[in-house]
């Protein structure tokens, strides 16, 4: 996977921004559409890879969902569980879109949460805006 | 029976012991499994001649449908050579599970006379699946291929079962047999289906659930246009 | 209850989703998301499901479901298993380890090809002849599987039917 180095150190900015301003917070990932892992702060490194992959399959469910219900653009998946939620994001680009996910434990505040989130993908879709496509 | 046998005869000690060694731990390389009897009948017996003149019962009473002769010097058909080395003796244990494989497939049955195990049956599995150039000798072995991998047959079972003549099945079970793809044993005849608990209703919903299912495939290949269903699932 | 449920798996690129889109009577749903690897030569890659549908005579629905192919979505093939009658497992020899791809798969889905039932169609075989069928063959063999494999172009819709017709052969001899 090749992706322009300037597009990995917009997406890393964006994940450390995040990590730090949401308390509770586990990983943030950073992906490609099709689930490659481009930046990453996590607690855990090796689930970088499989949250990569996950949560684009889970944006993918999401995107198509909305779709078949005529429901509109894919925003946001929210997955609470026991013990934390899973918040799984498009950073909608024309060319060259990300999939955000922020994995909280139980100190998480799911509205706290989903407001840094989305100050987080309007950033970094506005940096990718300005950035050159994949292989490029 | 999912092995063969083998037996020795007028072998000498240290040979006997060698060949036992060799076929246990070619056991899992070799096409089938073999085991060592003393019973006297066997599938196959390495005939030595370690003493010629042995005319003890026990050597006299060696029954056995192939002999291969350990022989000193080039050997020849059914021969190996001394001293006996891993891969001869690999190449005969194949050699051998094969022409078995072949002859039971040549075995006519109705013109056999009934054997003490009356309902006992050889039936041909699948060792591997077939190259796609043995499937292109007939238009029927792709549909034999497909209904022995998924279980393994007798010849007049895999007839049936895929409604293709019992000629056309011979055939492909003797190219399998060439290719050494088939494995042939014996088996009993299948047993009457278990009985379902024991109630009449638990029987009807299994009853119902099987049909519902082949039903479910015919439906599914008339959506489609495929092929004809076997003749069990016409029946169904 | 009987499962109505098919699936396909394999490598990106094999042709999954054209084979669905192949039987399919209703628009699939696709979950198509730009490819970022460069050794895939494909705009598009399947991250999350295929699905498509079929209806029998009596208004039922036979639905099938097509994979992720990359092992990095592994985690939704058990998933994507339950409840299906079989899988076909299309595999592109064209790509860089064919082999390599078809123990991934025989292994990935091993409980659902002992349970139902199974068959593997190669494709690109007429530009890319090794390995052979029967290099595929020994190579499901020495995994303990054995499964039909037949050459494929799955853009041929009467080689997908070939494919379903030959697991639905499976079905109805399996004990």
């Amino acid at each position: 996977m090749i992706v322009h180095p300037n597009i990995r150190s917009a997406a890393q900015q964006s994940v450390e921004t995040l990590f730090s301003a949401v308390a509770g917070t586990m990983s943030v990932v950073a992906s490609t559409a099709d689930g490659f892992a481009i930046a990453s702060r996590t607690t855990d490194p090796a689930q970088t890879n499989r949250i990569a992959a996950m949560s684009s399959s889970i944006a993918a469910i999401g995107a198509v969902a909305g779709a078949e219900t005529l429901l509109g653009q894919l925003k946001c998946v929210t997955v609470e569980f026991d013990t934390g939620i899973l918040v799984v994001m498009e950073v909608p680009d024309i060319r060259n879109p990300l999939v955000l996910t922020l994995v909280l434990d139980q100190r998480g505040l799911l509205g706290n949460a989903l407001f840094h989130c989305k100050q987080t993908v309007k950033q970094l879709a506005d940096s990718l805006a300005a950035l050159p496509r994949f292989g490029a | 029976m999912e092995f063969l046998t083998f037996i020795t005869c007028n072998v000498s000690p240290r040979d006997d012991l060698l060949l036992r060694s060799m076929i246990r731990l070619l056991n899992g390389q070799s096409k089938r499994h073999w085991r060592p009897t003393d019973h006297g009948h066997a599938d196959l017996c390495f005939q030595g001649a370690a003493n010629p003149n042995d005319t003890s019962e026990s050597a006299l009473a060696v029954v056995a449908k192939h002999r291969v002769s350990l022989v000193s010097g080039t050997p020849g058909a059914n021969e190996i050579a001394l001293p006996l080395h891993v891969g001869n003796v690999l190449t005969t244990l194949n050699r051998v599970a094969d022409a078995l494989a072949a002859s039971a497939l040549n075995a006519d049955a109705p013109q056999r006379a009934p054997t003490p195990a009356a309902r006992a049956q050889v039936e041909f599995a699948l060792v591997r699946w077939p190259d796609w150039s043995l499937l292109q000798q007939d238009s029927q072995f792709l549909r034999l291929a497909t209904v022995l991998a998924s279980r393994s047959a007798d010849k007049q079972g895999l007839a049936d079962r895929s409604g293709v003549s019992l000629e056309c099945c011979q055939r492909f079970l003797t190219a399998l047999a060439k290719e050494g793809l088939v494995r042939a044993a014996l088996s009993e005849a299948e047993p009457p289906a278990p009985e379902v608990g024991g109630s009449p209703i638990v029987k009807l919903v299994a009853e119902n659930a099987e049909s519902a299912q082949a039903s479910l495939w015919s439906r599914l290949r008339r959506r489609l246009g495929i092929g004809q269903p076997t003749p069990e699932a016409r029946a169904a | 209850m009987i499962e109505r449920k098919l699936l396909f798996t394999g490598a990106t690129g094999a042709g999954k989703t054209t084979a669905i889109a192949a039987i399919s009577e209703t628009k699939m749903v696709r979950t198509d998301v730009p490819n970022s690897d460069p050794t895939v030569s494909k705009a598009l890659t399947t991250v999350g499901l295929d699905y498509g549908e079929i209806t029998l005579d009596n208004g039922e629905k036979f639905r099938l479901f097509g994979t992720p192919g990359q092992q990095r979505f592994a985690f939704t093939w058990p998933i994507l298993s339950r409840g299906a009658i079989g899988l076909i497992i299309l595999i592109d020899n064209s790509a860089a380890d064919p082999l390599a791809d078809i123990v991934t798969y025989a292994r990935g889905f091993q409980p659902l090809i002992e349970s139902a039932a199974c068959v593997v169609g190669v494709g690109r075989l007429e530009t890319h002849v090794r390995p052979s069928l029967d290099d595929h063959s020994r190579t499901l063999a020495s995994v303990g599987l054995l499964c039909p494999i037949i050459p494929v172009d799955v853009r041929q819709k009467a080689d997908v039917l070939l494919l379903i017709d030959i697991l639905l052969t499976q079905l109805e001899n399996k004990r």
